[in-house]
């Protein structure tokens, strides 16, 4: 089964997404994908005496679509043992441009947060949830009441990167990487863009804990699945980086130990 | 000889009495230090939301005390790039800021708003 637009759905369709996450969210698997992406933006991922990055097991680094795009497929995993068939909607943000602000995602997702609850956001089928959250002091999880969301004031949605940069990536596969010259790179910056323009869970290592996340990445996954069809499954390096960037690395903090980035090219199908 | 992280926090911030005097980079005042050797560097102290900050560098390591209280560095970190000094948080990760100020506001910001704890 394809992966849909949320703005593709139908009522029911969306219905059964939501009652997917709600029930992963109840059972404590939810929080769980949570704490895995946080784990691994907190785990550097450098060469001996590496400079010039902050390069961690699932971003700035080439790693960064695979780690995401077997992410996601765990994530439908578990939401189909709820609901049968179901899988995580794409977010095309890429089409929300200026007036994202108003665009029909927030009428689905809730809007943005309220100011005078500390931007916690009162609307939505998820309103309700808590979050997982992280104590930079004591190094461990702590719980918090609901999800938040602070829009920028300022700034649109990032278009599509373009498809014509022919390399997946490029050396020093990092933050460092030029963005005219890998693919990766570029649609990583477009990313960070989403993150920080909506503002307040999306813009911490705890970022999943709002649902949101995951349809962002869908059409990260997306966009990336566009690349492939031009250009083919093809990734780089095969080696030279850090342990978890190259080709046939495992990917640590995933359900799926065995996971390389060579295990996830083949493109899941999109609608 | 270069100090450590851990020699540089006890001499240059948590032992550090005056303000006023820590604000300034003192030249060769380090005991057996080399006339080649780099002065310590000054502390940026402001406030931000009533929280008292403390921000030096040790060479492009960007050293942070928030209320007294020294961060890991993950809270705050540096990277260069393309010769640019960048500042980094594990915390905030989706950004880089070439104002350590700036992303220090951020981060107090952030954790008004319970997104984290420093």
């Amino acid at each position: 089964m394809a992966r849909p637009s949320l703005y593709a759905l139908t009522s029911i369709q969306w219905n059964d997404v939501v009652r997917a996450l709600n029930g992963i969210k109840s059972s404590g698997v939810y929080d769980a994908f949570t704490r895995r992406h946080n784990q691994a933006m907190m785990a550097p991922t450098l060469l001996p005496g590496e400079t010039g990055t902050q390069r961690n097991v699932a971003h700035r680094g080439p790693a960064f679509l695979p780690w995401h795009r077997q992410g996601l497929a765990e994530l439908d995993e578990e939401m189909q043992r709820v609901v049968p068939g179901v899988r995580i909607p794409y977010w095309p943000w890429h089409a929300d441009g200026s007036g994202w602000r108003s665009a029909r995602v927030w009428t689905l997702v809730g809007g943005n947060g309220d100011s005078r609850q500390s931007y916690r956001i009162t609307t939505g089928p998820f309103r309700s949830w808590t979050s997982v959250l992280w104590s930079a002091s004591s190094g461990t999880f702590y719980s918090r009441a609901g999800i938040k969301r602070q829009f920028a004031s300022s700034g649109a949605m990032p278009g599509a990167p373009s498809m014509a940069v022919a390399n997946y990536d490029v050396s020093p596969w990092s933050e460092g990487s030029s963005a005219s010259q890998s693919f990766r790179r570029a649609l990583e910056n477009n990313h960070n863009t989403v993150h920080n323009l909506v503002g307040g869970d999306m813009t911490s290592g705890t970022s999943p804990n709002d649902p949101l996340f995951w349809m962002h990445h869908a059409n990260v996954d997306r966009l990336w699945a566009v690349w492939e069809e031009r250009w083919g499954a093809v990734y780089q390096p095969v080696s030279g980086c850090a342990p978890g960037h190259n080709l046939d690395d495992a990917m640590r903090f995933l359900v799926a130990a065995a996971a390389t980035p060579a295990s996830v090219l083949t493109p899941p199908a999109y609608l | 000889m270069k100090r450590t992280r851990r020699q540089f926090l006890a001499a240059g911030l948590a032992g550090a009495g005056a303000a006023a005097a820590a604000a300034l980079p003192v030249a060769g005042a380090r005991s057996g230090g080399s006339a080649s050797a780099a002065p310590p560097p000054a502390v940026d102290r402001f406030v931000h939301r009533g929280r008292q900050i403390a921000l030096s560098h040790m060479g492009d390591t960007p050293l942070l005390q928030v209320d007294g209280r020294t961060m890991p560095p993950h809270v705050l970190s540096s990277i260069r790039v393309g010769g640019q000094l960048r500042y980094t948080s594990h915390l905030l990760p989706f950004r880089d800021e070439p104002d350590a100020r700036r992303l220090v506001r951020e981060l107090i910001d952030g954790e008004e708003l319970d997104l984290f704890r420093l």
